[in-house]
């Protein structure tokens, strides 16, 4: 693991950090030497000798570790439970900074522990002042009679204090918490004497039999045990015991056990914490309750095969796990046993294992346990140790441990390296830290751990690798955990915006991946019930989607399916049927009962679907219809669909208000866009926090402090910037990705919409119908509207751009130029007039001629307006209705007639135009409209000159010729154009599209080339025709043909000359269409 | 080598769609059938060499989350939570991977997982495969 860093910064970070931590612990005793009791204080101290401890630590300096450690505890017990701060105790503390700073240097000089025997004796202190403090708090609580329920949320009490710990003169027997702890002690060591006696050679047991003699007699002395130390000591004095003897001690030892049962300490125990220990008949608590001592020594003894490896350490450890299994055994915990087996087998390796092995087991150990809690009847809190309290102190102790290896094995699966291993820790590591989380009590942040976990073993199970939004994700995480529990371990209020973002953010990715993100727009637009909400899976919106397609009714059904097993098997045929589709269905619990509720789709209306189930169910009982859904995208459609059709058939009977709500609404938006859609806003949301993370970072204030620390702390400064560095890397990285995504998904909906927005010019024509109808009755006018065209593909836009002049239109050749039936018989025309609209598209516009077949536009009351107007004109013809100012042309007096300027203004306005055909004595009225297209999908080629895209029309295109530099030559007559000779007698100009391109093929170059032989290299053009002329277009590369949608040019782009437009293509990149109609002049 | 299943359903429909799932495969049998978790734990103690649970987290009496704690401590058989309510990322799967489930297979249409009787529960197939190292 630590290959990766440079170890020799570390040493030098750990060496500033320690010096910093023990400035500022001598600060604060020397603080409180004045002021023993300011709180703030304390605190601060306990911080920084927890700081100084951890880095100890991270480093493997256990011994320094210890001291930290044992120094932390005892300033705990002033911070947390009220242990007055004295003079004694400053002292000892003064000490033991003075002793930690030498420590610091040696391993600083040497990058190694110090020896044991350096602190040997200032722990022993420390320890003793801690047991003399605790036991003067017990013997106050208990004076006090209250109840041990610790007041403060953090649990102080890690295992090391619980595990018997020798002190001087001391007498605890009166202590019913010691007397237990000595008793269930005594009965290990029993156990263990007996076992040496029975296991080994004479000799061999007598030597280890002595070693628990040894520990009894430690521990008979420490808790002031007389009867048990006059035994033991007697024992001892034996110059040389026999096998017999040790029998004899072990038989003495037993009978004390009998008394000290008689006067039952546990009675004296219960009394002393009823509130704890409660009547309580469940073996699993037992088992737990007992685990106390056997479980301490265990940790300790693991504790202590991390740093030295001894037979002796291994037979202890091995003694401690037996007797656990002994506990559990009965209760048959399997994974438990297996853990126990696990750290038996540890305990007889013969070589030292890696420390992380005894870790894992540990952990391990007491991830069981906390399992068997779970199940245990009754409050864990009435345990005297709840295993879930021990777990989350281990974790919360080793979390920073934990969030370094993770950060490890987020590397390395960067690097696909050791997929399966990485994920196998990394999932070991999330159940750690969610555990420290807790400790912290960071609730989502442990929510957050988990979710990522599962995220992990769903790749794990489906075999593949995590992706790297899931790894940028994890890193966010470690980072975020840091700095929270960072605050919180230094007893401020961390910030959790961050890491609830990145909750959100998970949730989001997952449901992308999912579909989830759909289905709550399923859920929506189905308007399905709080129980269907977040459980539809892809398949079941994929037939969602089909449903929809097929026009299908939506239902929900509740069904009894547990009771008749013949109905259930009835009802699932029915459900799998033709014509029925069973998208979900989710459990409801009525009562007892367990239901079903199912989502199905079907092609029949409700009354078929309540006949079918009532031919299914009789009865009525088991199968009802609980709901009709009413779904918004199949109405939408179905809208849609029938004006369409409807206009078909019949186009008079289209009506105005089916119109307008088809043009506003965009209601025919496809599930796929719906999708694509979706998948954008999570883009966005997402790039939208890669770039929040990099402006969060100050890279240039990272920079200026870290140059200005450079010269002192280089390996800090070097580590800032780098880290920042790396931040940015990575969040750029990101952005990379998910940009060319949403580009991507940017493209199918290009697409999608261009074929969204594109409707038959029947939508606009077919109106007109019933409008001229109205108006020619109106009139007292008979007329037919003939209309061409209705087919062509127009643009939504444009159906409201040309309605309304088409009806002033339609208006004006009913009410001026088309004559009642009796003046057309008289004028010898058939009595119905009629009025053709003729639409056609053009490769940039729409073009519209209306005419009629009447008399036409009236000259003689164009000259009275002129006239009345006062202009004067040189030639009276219809075009002067169009300018300015002329006003409404009207045959009648009173008559609002029709203002053909305004008209005009308003097209022109939209970019179009409008034309009055000249008056003829054989034609009636005749008007032309242009209307640009506004959005354009042209079938293009799209072509590369230097580093641009241009796209050329197909239609434009005559051929696509590939020639050699010699066939390029240059007229000096027209301002050195360049030419193409295609055949002898087939010479064309050359349009250059770039200066670079133009220079590759000047006529110098071609000169010169020619000289250097190369002038058969090849060259490519695309030749484009207006009608007779043509034109060859020199281009770098063809990259293909494709249909592209062009927008005109906005703003200032609107003056660039030669291109008409511009154009997302496929590939995502802009390209400029050609204006063909330019080149030409 | 024959792997012993048990499956833990409220619904009778769903304990026998999974139960002629899992006959298709001829590496694994359904030994053991319980509609809650509180009849499950007592199959458990009659089957000790279950390799796999497949089991449903909405049910009455005892859900199946509540017995994933004590299965996974008196058995050493590898849990699957098959469930419509345990979605990737959902709360429930959160809870079912902190207390320890192997695995996670979201039913692929609902409750009544109508897919399985298709044969259709590839997904379940592949995890049960990985489950017991048959991959």
């Amino acid at each position: 693991m630590t290959e990766e860093f440079d170890m020799n910064e570390i040493w030098s970070m750990y060496a500033d950090e320690g010096n910093q931590s023990l400035d500022e612990v001598e600060e604060c005793l020397l603080a409180l030497q004045h002021t023993p009791g300011n709180t703030d204080t304390v605190a601060r101290l306990f911080r920084a000798m927890h700081t100084y401890k951890g880095n100890a630590r991270m480093l493997g300096l256990s011994v320094v570790e210890s001291v930290a450690h044992h120094a932390e505890d005892l300033i705990g017990l002033v911070r947390d439970d009220g242990v007055p701060f004295d003079h004694d105790m400053l002292q000892l503390l003064l000490e033991t900074t003075d002793s930690l700073r030498s420590m610091l240097e040696t391993t600083v000089a040497s990058h190694h522990d110090v020896s044991v025997e350096l602190s040997e004796d200032l722990i022993k202190r420390i320890k003793h002042t801690l047991l003399v403090c605790q036991q003067a708090k017990i013997v106050e609580d208990n004076t006090r009679n209250t109840t041990t329920a610790p007041s403060h949320p953090e649990p102080p009490t890690l295992l090391e204090s619980i595990v018997f710990e020798p002190i001087d003169k001391q007498s605890l027997a009166a202590d019913p918490v010691y007397l237990e702890i000595f008793m269930s002690m005594a009965h290990d060591i029993l156990s263990e004497m007996e076992r040496t006696l029975v296991d080994y050679d004479a000799e061999q047991s007598i030597v280890l039999f002595a070693e628990e003699v040894d520990r009894l007699h430690h521990a008979a002395e420490q808790i002031g045990m007389l009867d048990w130390l006059q035994l033991v000591n007697a024992y001892l004095t034996l110059q040389t015991p026999s096998v017999r003897q040790a029998h004899a001690l072990v038989t003495e030892l037993y009978a004390l056990v009998e008394n000290q049962n008689k006067d039952d300490p546990f009675a004296e125990l219960e009394c002393f914490s009823d509130s704890i220990v409660q009547e309580n008949n469940d073996p699993i608590y037992h088992f737990l309750d007992n685990l106390t001592v056997p479980l301490g020594r265990l940790s300790q003894l693991l504790g202590r095969l991390k740093q030295e490896h001894s037979p002796e350490l291994c037979a202890q450890l091995s003694t401690a796990a037996h007797d656990l299994k002994v506990l559990g055994d009965s209760l048959g915990f399997v994974r438990f046993l297996e853990v126990i087996d696990e750290i038996i087998s540890l305990a007889t390796t013969a070589s030292m294992a890696p420390a992380i092995q005894y870790e894992q087991l540990e952990f391990k150990l007491y991830l069981e346990l906390v399992t068997i809690a779970e199940v245990m009847e009754g409050e864990r809190t009435s345990l005297t140790i709840d295993p879930l309290t021990i777990l989350r102190n281990w974790c919360a102790e080793h979390i920073f441990d934990s969030l370094l290896a993770m950060r490890l094995m987020v590397d390395g699966l960067r690097q696909h390296e050791n997929i399966e291993k990485n994920i196998l820790l990394i999932k070991d590591l999330f159940i750690k830290i969610y555990h420290a989380c807790w400790f912290y009590e960071k609730e989502t942040a442990a929510l957050l751990s988990m979710t990522l976990l599962d995220l992990y073993a769903r790749a794990e199970l489906h075999g593949v690798e995590p992706d790297s939004m899931l790894l940028h994700m994890t890193k966010s995480y470690i980072n975020d955990v840091e700095i929270i529990l960072d605050a919180a371990k230094s007893g401020e209020v961390p910030d959790m915006a961050q890491i609830e973002k990145l909750l959100q953010e998970a949730s989001e990715a997952v449901f992308v991946s999912s579909g989830t993100l759909l289905s709550t727009q399923i859920e929506h637009s189905l308007g399905l019930p709080a129980s269907f909400h977040k459980v539809l899976t892809p398949e079941s919106i994929t037939m969602v989607a089909q449903a929809r397609n097929n026009q299908h009714y939506f239902y929900i059904l509740r069904a009894d399916l547990n009771q008749d097993e013949e109905l259930a098997t009835h009802f699932l045929n029915w459900l799998s049927s033709s014509g029925i589709q069973a998208i979900s269905n989710v459990t409801v619990f009525e009562g007892d009962r367990t239901l079903f509720d199912f989502l199905i789709s079907a092609h029949f209306d409700q009354v078929s679907l309540v006949d079918s189930l009532s031919a299914l169910d009789p009865s009525g009982q088991y199968l009802k219809l609980e709901a009709v859904l009413a779904d918004k995208v199949t109405q939408a459609n179905a809208n849609n669909k029938t004006s369409v059709n409807a206009s078909a058939e019949d186009k008079a009977l289209i009506t105005e208000k089916n119109q307008s709500a088809l043009v506003a609404t965009p209601q025919g938006m496809s599930i796929d866009m719906l999708e694509m859609i979706g998948e954008l806003v999570t883009g966005q949301a997402m790039m939208q926090h890669a770039l929040a993370n990099l402006f969060a970072d100050d890279f240039l204030h990272t920079f200026d402090v870290g140059v200005a620390t450079l010269e002192q702390k280089k390996s800090i400064a070097y580590q800032a910037i780098r880290q920042s560095l790396e931040n940015c890397q990575e969040q750029l990285e990101k952005l990379m990705q998910l940009e060319s995504h949403n580009a991507a998904i940017l493209t199918r909906l290009q697409e999608a919409a261009i074929t969204q927005r594109v409707r038959p010019a029947a939508l606009l024509l077919t109106p007109l119908f019933p409008y001229l109808e109205a108006v020619a009755r109106q009139a007292g006018r008979e007329v037919k509207l003939v209309t061409e065209g209705d087919s062509t593909d127009v643009d939504l836009s444009m159906v409201e751009k040309l309605k309304s002049p088409l009806r002033s239109l339609i208006d004006f050749c009913i009410n001026q130029s088309i004559e009642t039936p009796e003046q057309r018989i008289q004028n010898g025309k058939s009595p119905q007039a009629h009025i053709t609209i003729a639409l056609s598209k053009h490769e940039d516009h729409i073009s519209v001629h209306l005419e009629d077949d009447g008399e036409g536009i009236d000259i003689s009351s164009i000259t009275q307006r002129i006239q009345h107007l006062g202009w004067s004109v040189e030639k009276i013809e219809p075009a002067l209705m169009l300018s300015d100012g002329f006003g409404s042309v009207s045959k009648n007096i009173g008559d609002d007639g029709v203002n053909f300027s305004e008209l005009a203004k308003q097209l022109r306005r939209n970019g179009g135009d409008l034309n009055i055909g000249a008056v003829s004595p054989f034609r009636g009225a005749h008007f032309h409209l242009t209307m640009p297209l506004a959005m354009v999908v042209v079938e293009g080629m799209v072509v590369r000159v230097g580093d641009v895209q241009y796209v050329i029309s197909i239609n434009a295109i005559q051929r696509i010729v590939r020639a050699e530099t010699q066939r390029v030559f240059h007229i000096s007559a027209d301002g050195g154009q360049s030419m193409l000779r295609l055949a002898a007698d087939e010479v064309l100009p050359i349009q250059f599209l770039s200066e670079s391109n133009q220079l590759k093929n000047s006529p110098r170059s071609v000169g010169r080339s020619e000289e250097e032989s190369s002038s058969s290299e090849m060259h490519l053009f695309v030749v484009v025709c207006k009608q007779e002329q043509r034109i060859a277009v020199a281009v770098d590369e063809l990259i293909g043909q494709q249909q592209v949608l062009i927008r005109p040019m906005q703003g200032f782009l609107s003056d660039i000359r030669g291109v008409t437009g511009c154009a997302l293509l496929a590939s995502g990149d802009i390209g400029m269409l050609l204006d063909v109609a330019y080149m030409f002049g | 080598m024959e792997y012993k299943v048990m499956v833990v359903d409220d619904s009778v429909m769903m304990r026998s769609v999974i139960r002629t799932f899992v006959a298709k495969m001829p590496e694994f049998r359904a030994v053991a059938f319980a509609e809650n978790g509180k009849k499950a734990l007592e199959e458990l103690d009659k089957h000790k060499d279950l390799a796999i649970i497949l089991l449903d987290i909405e049910m009455p009496e005892m859900d199946g989350l509540e017995f994933l704690r004590f299965a996974k401590l008196k058995s050493k058989a590898k849990i699957i939570i098959l469930s419509s309510v345990a979605l990737a990322g959902s709360p429930h799967a959160a809870k079912a991977r902190a207390l320890g489930a192997d695995a996670i297979v979201s039913k692929p249409s609902g409750a009544v997982s109508l897919d399985l009787v298709d044969a259709r529960g590839t997904e379940l197939t592949q995890v049960m495969r990985r489950l017991v190292g048959l991959t």
